[in-house]
């Protein structure tokens, strides 16, 4: 058992913590939110780690944290550093030339799809964007489906653009055409909050058009709220006849009745994923930067049978095991 | 305790094995490292796992060996699809591959198997995240049981070819214990278990 320290600053307190347990291992710090995907990433990193790594972790939202941060890098020493979300990076990125050495630290970004901009001016970084890829998601369906697809519509907006592009390379590989729909492309970014399910509608009919056979949502709260559920999103499956992939376990949900096919990260497999960057730089000698930003690799997945039924979708009942949960009524 | 990564889920599994073990609890696992940390807290408790793990649990004997048809012995591919790859070049690579012994315990693993190390194996806890390590090209080649190789071509429009073969290897699902004599009941409801319930442990019988 790895020693793990929950760490929660604490004035002058964290200096009796720190004084002897941590031997020779490894000494990483984990910047981090307390919201439970993070935990459940920090939980998987910090089991295939084990002994040889101490990591301490230093919670975002503490008071001072800017100051309470530097307390705890001088004190600690970490040889490492685990970044989780945009507040852990715009923290550490901060304190760069403060008195505390950061850059020539190897740094492990976890974070979403504007990862890759938001670690510019950071040194030393490798690090998981825990977007899901287009391309795990539907090679996903397509294993548990009886009929082979080829055509996936996708609204966005241009803050996704980069994501787009790349997922549409990728899902060329498996012969699959990603027809994109971006919705604020040409008003430089902005849509007046009333006009997002006229122009999802509007761009629905595009789809329809295309014979798109998937329609895959995007975890884009501009996107994806509570008037565009009510007012379009509830109502694409019945009135296209098309079924929806989505991010979120609760949207396939069978009371939700909305998707067909859910994906999204599998957070502690998301920390053992680090955990392999980590072991790449400290025991193989690989630079973080040539490690890069990797996508996410391992999620969880839902299958809702109900809704699979009402848009005609047939799947192959001998892979459903392949699916993390099966959910049909009765 | 029961784990057999890359098969069937914990859950599934625990739906067939729970009433064939009553009154005996039983826990299932995704991650072999899940049930490393669970077995201390446990001592002795009786296991069903890969071949190749339990060798490594101390104390143990086994007690019954899964077999598929007349098949006691598994091979593994190293699959590419770039055909610019060649067994020589393997050593090198980045190579994927599912992850059912632990990290300490792969590398030998794979030494052992194909008779040379790779340096660079990236473990994954799903069958289904060695195809997206392949086509996202964050590895070079993958492992794969030889009997899912038909299987992962259907599943993707990738062309994937075979770089080379291991020797065959113990690593069908055994059931294992320490004392033997207070497992005697449990392996005799096991043994009866039908073909439908055994393939959740991906096996069809036992010997």
């Amino acid at each position: 058992m790895n020693r793990f320290l929950k760490f929660f600053w604490a004035g002058t307190a964290f200096l009796a913590c720190l004084s002897s347990p941590f031997g020779a291992a490894i000494r990483l710090l984990a910047i981090t939110p307390n919201a439970a995907p993070f935990q459940q990433a920090l939980a998987g990193l910090e089991s295939d780690l084990g002994d040889h790594y101490t990591i301490m972790r230093f919670d975002v939202a503490c008071p001072n944290a800017a100051d309470s941060l530097h307390g705890v890098i001088r004190t600690f020493a970490p040889q490492g550093l685990v970044l989780m979300d945009s507040k852990a990076i715009v923290l550490v990125k901060g304190m760069q030339g403060g008195g505390v050495e950061i850059a020539s630290l190897p740094k492990f970004v976890l974070m979403t799809l504007k990862a890759d901009g938001a670690v510019k001016g950071l040194e030393n970084v490798a690090g998981i964007k825990f977007e899901v890829p287009a391309y795990t998601i539907f090679t996903h369906l397509r294993i548990i489906s009886q009929q082979d697809f080829k055509k996936v519509g996708v609204f966005y907006r241009q803050n996704f653009s980069a994501f787009i592009e790349e997922s549409k390379k990728l899902l060329a590989k498996e012969k699959m055409e990603l027809v994109g729909e971006c919705l604020d492309c040409g008003t430089q970014g902005r849509i007046p909050s009333g006009t997002i399910t006229k122009k999802l509608k509007e761009s629905m009919a595009e789809f329809v058009n295309q014979k798109a056979e998937v329609l895959w949502m995007l975890a884009d709260n501009t996107l994806v709220n509570e008037a565009t559920l009510k007012e379009f999103w509830l109502t694409v499956s019945k009135q296209y006849g098309v079924p929806v992939v989505v991010p979120l376990p609760n949207l396939a949900s069978l009371e939700m009745n909305l998707g067909m096919f859910g994906v999204w990260p599998d957070y502690q497999q998301l920390g053992v994923q680090a955990a392999q960057q980590v072991i790449q730089v400290f025991e193989s000698g690989e630079s973080p930067s040539a490690l890069g930003m990797e996508p996410l690799i391992s999620v969880q997945t839902v299958v809702n049978l109900d809704m699979a039924q009402k848009v005609k979708w047939a799947l192959n009942k001998e892979k459903l095991y392949r699916v993390s949960s099966v959910l049909r009524k009765n | 305790m029961i784990c057999i990564p890359g098969g069937q889920t914990p859950t599934r599994i625990d739906s067939v094995f729970r009433r064939v073990a009553a009154p005996v609890p039983i826990r299932c696992f995704q991650r072999i490292k899940d049930l490393d940390e669970a077995l201390p807290a446990h001592p002795g408790a009786p296991v069903i796992g890969s071949a190749a793990y339990v060798r490594y649990l101390q104390g143990y004997s086994v007690l019954l060996r899964g077999k598929r048809g007349q098949q006691k012995q598994k091979k593994y591919l190293i699959i590419s699809g770039n055909r610019a790859i060649a067994r020589r070049d393997v050593e090198g690579l980045k190579v994927g591959v599912l992850d059912f012994l632990g990290r300490d315990k792969m590398p030998a693993f794979v030494k052992d198997a194909f008779g040379f190390s790779i340096a660079k194996l990236k473990r994954v806890s799903k069958k289904e995240d060695l195809q997206s390590l392949l086509g996202m090209e964050l590895v070079d080649a993958a492992i794969i049981e030889e009997s899912d190789f038909s299987d992962m071509q259907s599943d993707t429009k990738l062309a994937l070819f075979v770089i080379t073969e291991s020797k065959p290897m113990d690593t069908f699902p055994v059931f294992a214990c320490v004392v033997k004599e207070a497992c005697v009941e449990l392996q005799k409801k096991l043994s009866l278990q039908p073909k439908s319930a055994l393939q959740t442990l991906g096996i069809e019988g036992w010997e």
